[in-house]
């Protein structure tokens, strides 16, 4: 998640002030980790320095919390652009529990079981998620599907090893 | 997960075998079905999940091993008496066509409790309701034919609740549906086994699915294991 | 041109081959090849049937003996007799000529002479068989030669042509012989009975009709598993033509191979016609040579409409690449245009029945065909929001609502069928009082137990002793009868009875040569009819005529009851004389000698004619019984066999194509079917729906059917001049059998039932 780009996002339907931008953020994005008010000033800063971002009139009484910031015209072809340049696919591997697998494997524990656990601990997220999206706005039902369909492609890899291992434990001893 | 009022089990089946030919499609499989819950049956492909339902629900009779329904076993009553027990009893969905298709879904809601001797009025009294409830009302006049995949599947899961069965055992219920779909047919499902009480037996193979479980059981080879999270 | 090609190519393997197994595949080729193998059959006969009819006709005319005087010819002498060879008819003609250009009988190039004989090629054959001997005594002379086909009018006719010396042919002293100057001549053609032409067009149309269905029927056979073929076709990349071309290329196979059954049919047909004997008409193989243009009209046209019935149920169901989708909504049927034929046929029934036998029949043919419309019609009215019953009710009603098309247009075809044979039931019913059918009566042969025998004047005595010395022979009694003609042309019979013999006759305690009774009482139907003894004349042993005057001394006396055994019973016998009172010169006598038989006495009755065989023509032999039909019964009891065994094999027909339909449906519904049963449906409530969704078109269509029949004959009966009768027996056969297909086709969708019941179809596919 690109915070900069988030702020420059949310200015685009006009200029705001700075703690304005921290709340906007933080009811639509900020579910998981609300932004510090620090993170937020050290960011337009930057903005501002890149003349992404521009200081519209400063309320009487001063400091930063009253400045209004604006997007420039820059700042709209840069969001346009970070809109439009797909994210790179992460590869994710499950190096850890790839590993315990395999250290299970070679210690001649049962790697079947060690799948199990994880599968069963995955579960149990999933049906937390599942009643949490249930209960929840449309914003959580998303945020929730997603979480949902990653876990769900987890428990995909814990099936097939689970069904491989035997071809495992050959490769591995 | 906790909400509803889980009971005692309903329908416990221990040790069950079954072999097609050569095929041991069950080797040593267990399940119980508590009220009010919903446990989901996983496992690979082939591993023998839908004849583990098929011989819960008393559909085919296992070579060995028992199911108890209230104080009586499964395996050792006739047919007849299995089909009597399935239509009261238990209620089914399946993964498609189910429905008669030259019924109206009223009608094939109504189905149950016509067989049953209800009056056609009452049965289709109570059938509009369940339509109500699973959110297809607007379907009710309508064939099986000319509805979506996802309203009918939700037609099925109010024939299958109408009688107020004390188990609904379900085999891939949303397997042909898109997940948007199979969702809603599973909230509405699950909500409504709670309601009454019902305990269900849920076979899939989609974890999301099963995520609308209280408990899993997988199936590998024939054989039954219960998860407990670490 | 090339893309045609290939579509039908592909048509034609998938109709082979397409089906999931090849069983059902071969099961549909076959269907579909009897059905339009019968249809074609049946046309080409009909087609056939004029040229056939004709060459009879031609055949028969040409034997009618002509007594119009030709100048210059001599005439031939003439006498037709038969004779019968246990219950085969003998057909004997005794000729003479009177010069060298006496004309002869078609069928041989010269005549017989005195002690020769001529036979048609089957009695020669029955000569040369193991009845020979039966009949050789008979023979009055050697066999010479065998009567060509032209002087035989049926293939199987017993014919024998021989010389005789015969007396001068006077038609005004009653000789039996008739002097003949030319053989053959045409006849105008007579209009025909307006019943009989009535009947066999309702026949034909009754015949043709489930023909027609079943090959509509049979280019339906395994349809929905077609439409999925060519829904997989469309989702490859073909279009709609294409598809519509591919179809039509899979129900030509069936034509084809149907063609070629009945053009084998038809063949088969002709080669055996002669062997073939129906009711009373034989043909030859040449008879039956239809015009080469209605043969082909009939080869084009029945594939054409194989071909067309499939096009147009093609269009019924849109098919989309995935799969058939929803069907076009459902037509509502309407009734206005409906009743507008059979309204037409009892119109034209009604306005030019009695004056154009033509009229009748179209009438009749337009009411029948009323049926298949307004039985859709009807049905629909009487499904229509139809929503409660037990669910296996429900079940059946609603399917019929979805779809009554197919099932209906079967059994439409059975209720024309039904229709037109109840409405030829009920004439014939009317036949059978006239022929005054006794109870329960059969076709099975019963002995003669009584022989009337007639012989000519002069050999009366001669036959009773030839009678008396044939074992199996109980009892010759004859009777001798004479004619006198009264004034203003009235005519009165006299019977001749000894005294000791007059106790047979009447009731009467003394008599004494010379006495004269008239009779009276007895038998009411003759009592009334009796005309009073008058003077008047009679003709003489000699031809002349003398004056008769009635005895004196006539007593009445009362008649006995009438004696099934007593040859004057069915005279009108106005007078009783013994020999004593016969006028001074002798009359004319007609004499009849009777020869009472043991039933029991293997061929008594072919022994006494053997015993005959002597006097030639002089005598002619016939059978009384109490309990054997006429031949006239007899062949009304084809008629009417026929019709009831033709009526069950299209009930048969329309079983099995109801059989096929519920087939059919069960195979859609297998899903359907088995998750029911998963459900605890049990098997009975599902095999009582199909046994009320059988019942319901099967029931409707048998009702429509006897309304129909009897509302036809009905309307039929007065034009004929017939009491309404309703031959109930019939009517309650044939609803009877309606109700045993319903429970066989359920019966027989049984197994296949249990079979979609069972779990695999659970299993998806
Ligand atoms: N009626 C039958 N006849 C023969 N073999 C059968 C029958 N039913 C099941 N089997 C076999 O038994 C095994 C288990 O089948 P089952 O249908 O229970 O598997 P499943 O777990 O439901 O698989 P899936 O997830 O594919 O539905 C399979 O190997 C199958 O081939
Ligand atoms: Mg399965």
């Amino acid at each position: 998640m690109s915070i900069p780009h988030a702020l420059l996002g949310l200015l685009e339907s006009g200029p705001r002030h700075g703690y304005d931008l921290k709340r906007a953020y933080d009811e639509r994005f900020g579910h998981d980790r609300p932004l510090h008010y620090g993170q937020v000033y050290s960011t337009l800063a930057r903005l501002l320095k890149n003349g992404l971002v521009e200081e519209r009139g400063i309320e009487p009484g001063g400091g930063p919390e009253r400045k209004r910031y604006a997007i420039t015209d820059a700042g709209v072809t840069d969001v346009d652009s970070w809109l439009m340049t797909p994210e790179k696919p992460e590869l994710y591997l499950q190096n850890t529990l790839y590993t315990k697998v395999v250290l299970a494997l070679l210690s001649g524990r049962s790697a079947a079981d060690v799948l199990d656990s994880q599968r069963a601990a995955h579960l149990k997220t999933m049906r937390e998620l599942t009643t949490r999206k249930r209960n929840g706005d449309l914003a959580d039902q998303l945020i929730c599907d997603h979480a949902l369909f990653h876990l769900e492609a987890d428990l995909r890899w814990l099936e097939v090893t689970t069904a491989r291992l035997d071809e495992l434990r050959k490769q591995v001893s | 997960m906790g909400t509803g009022i889980m009971g005692d089990v309903v329908l416990r089946g221990q040790g069950l075998r079954k072999s097609f030919g050569l095929t041991h499609a069950l080797e040593d499989a267990s399940l119980d079905v508590v009220s009010g819950e919903v446990v989901a049956v996983m496992g690979p492909s082939g591993s023998g999940k839908s004849t583990l339902l098929h011989c819960m629900a008393g559909i085919i009779t296992p070579d060995a091993g028992s199911i108890a329904y209230k104080d009586k076993d499964l395996a050792k009553m006739a047919d007849g008496e299995r089909s009597a027990l399935r239509r009261t009893e238990f209620g089914f969905v399946f993964q498609f066509g189910q429905l008669v298709p030259e019924l109206t879904c009223l009608e094939n809601v109504a189905l149950p409790l016509r067989l049953g001797r209800t009056a056609r009025k009452e049965a289709e009294r109570q059938a509009t309701r369940w339509l109500e409830r699973l959110e297809v009302a607007d379907v009710a006049d309508k064939r099986p034919g000319e509805v979506s995949g996802g309203q009918g599947q939700r037609v099925a899961v109010a024939r299958a609740l109408v009688t107020s069965p004390s188990v609904v055992f379900a085999d891939e219920p949303t397997g042909a549906l898109d997940s948007l779909n199979g969702e809603l047919v599973m909230r509405l499902l699950v909500d409504a086994a709670k309601e009454t009480g019902a305990g269900v037996v849920l076979v899939t193979h989609e974890a999301r699915v099963a995520a609308y479980s209280d408990r899993e059981v997988v199936v590998r080879d024939g054989r039954t294991r219960q998860l407990e999270p670490a | 041109m090339n893309g045609w090609l290939r579509d039908l190519a592909m048509g034609l393997r998938l109709s082979v081959g397409g089906s999931r197994s090849t069983k059902t595949g071969i099961a549909r080729l076959l269907m579909s090849t009897v059905g339009i193998g019968l249809a074609v059959f049946v046309l080409l006969v009909a087609v056939a049937a004029p040229n056939m009819l004709h060459a009879r006709d031609s055949r028969q005319t040409g034997m009618y003996p002509s007594g119009e005087k030709v100048a210059g010819v001599a005439p031939t002498k003439v006498v037709m007799t038969s004779t019968y060879l246990r219950s085969d008819r003998i057909q004997e003609l005794y000729l003479q000529g009177t010069g060298p250009n006496s004309p002869k009988p078609p069928g041989v190039d010269r005549l017989p002479a005195v002690g020769e004989v001529m036979v048609s090629p089957a009695l020669a054959d029955l000569l040369a068989g193991p009845d020979g001997a039966l009949f050789a005594p008979r023979v009055p002379g050697r066999v010479v030669g065998v009567i060509d086909k032209s002087g035989v009018v049926d293939p199987g006719e017993f014919v024998l042509y021989a010389g005789a010396n015969l007396p001068s042919a006077d038609p005004e002293d009653g000789s039996m012989a008739e002097e003949v100057y030319k053989f053959g001549f045409r006849t105008t053609v007579e209009a025909s009975d307006p019943r009989l032409l009535t009947m066999i067009t309702v026949g034909v149309v009754v015949l043709l009709f489930p023909v027609l269905v079943l090959v509509a029927v049979s280019s339906r056979i395994a349809g929905a598993e077609r439409d999925r073929r060519l829904a997989a076709l469309r989702l490859v990349g073909a279009d709609r033509r294409q598809v519509n071309r591919i179809a039509a290329a899979e129900s030509l196979a069936g034509s084809g191979t149907g063609l070629v059954l009945g053009i084998g049919l038809f063949l088969l047909f002709r080669a055996t016609i002669e062997h073939l004997r129906m009711i009373d008409l034989g043909f030859y193989t040449e008879d039956v040579s239809p015009p080469w243009l209605a043969v082909l009209l009939v080869i084009l046209a029945v594939p054409a409409l194989a071909v067309g019935t499939s096009l147009v149920s093609l269009r019924r169901t849109v098919i989309e690449p995935l799969g058939v989708v929803r069907r076009a909504p459902k037509i509502k049927r309407r009734l206005w245009w409906r009743i507008l034929p059979p309204a037409a046929g009892v119109a034209l029934i009604l306005m030019v029945g009695d004056s154009s036998p033509w009229g009748l029949a179209a009438g009749a043919v337009l009411l029948l065909l009323g049926i298949p419309l307004l039985l859709p019609w009807l049905l629909d009215r009487g499904l229509r929001g139809f929503r409660g019953g037990s669910p296996s009710t429900q079940l059946a009603v609603r399917r019929l609502q979805l779809d009554t098309g197919t099932a209906t247009r079967v059994v439409a075809g059975l209720s024309v069928v039904l229709a037109g044979a109840i409405a030829i039931q009920g004439v014939l019913a009317a036949e059978a009082k006239s022929f005054a059918l006794p109870e329960g009566a059969s076709l099975g042969a019963s002995v003669p137990d009584l022989l009337r025998i007639n012989p000519d004047e002069g050999v009366a005595e001669q036959a009773v002793q030839l009678t008396r010395g044939v074992s199996g022979v109980r009892d010759v009694a004859i009777t001798q009868m004479f004619g006198v003609q009264g004034p203003q042309d009235s005519y009165y019979s006299v019977l001749l009875v000894d005294c000791a013999d007059i106790h047979r006759v009447l009731a009467v305690h003394s008599c004494k040569d010379g006495d004269a009774f008239t009779p009276t009482g007895g038998a009411p139907e003759y009592s009334g009819q009796v005309a009073q003894p008058v003077d008047g004349t009679v003709t003489g042993a000699d031809h002349e005529d003398v004056p008769w005057h009635v005895p004196a001394n006539v007593r009445p006396a009362p008649r006995l009851p009438v004696d099934p055994n007593d040859p004057t019973s069915d005279s009108y016998v106005s007078l009783v004389v013994t020999p004593g009172a016969m006028p001074a010169k002798r009359p004319m006598l007609y004499s009849t000698v009777t020869a009472q038989v043991d039933p029991a006495s293997p061929d008594v009755q072919d022994r006494v004619r053997n015993a005959l065989a002597p006097l030639q023509w002089k005598v002619s032999v016939s059978r009384v019984s109490r309990d054997r039909l006429s031949d006239d019964q007899a062949s009304f009891l084809v008629v009417r066999n026929g019709l009831l065994g033709g009526s069950l094999f299209t009930l048969l027909l329309a079983g099995v194509c109801l059989l096929v339909v519920a087939l059919e449906q069960m195979r859609e519904r297998r899903r359907a079917i088995a998750a029911l049963s998963a459900t605890g449906v049990p098997i009975r409530t599902l095999a009582k729906s199909i046994l009320i969704q059988t019942a319901i078109p099967v029931a409707a269509g048998v009702l429509v059917a006897v309304v129909a029949g009897l509302g036809l004959s009905a309307l039929v009966f007065p034009l004929v001049r017939e009491p309404f009768t309703i031959d109930w027996g019939a009517v309650g056969f044939l609803s009877g059998a309606a109700a045993l297909l319903i429970i066989a086709v359920t019966g027989l969708t049984l197994p296949s039932l249990r079979s979609a019941a069972r779990l695999e179809a659970l299993r998806s596919e």
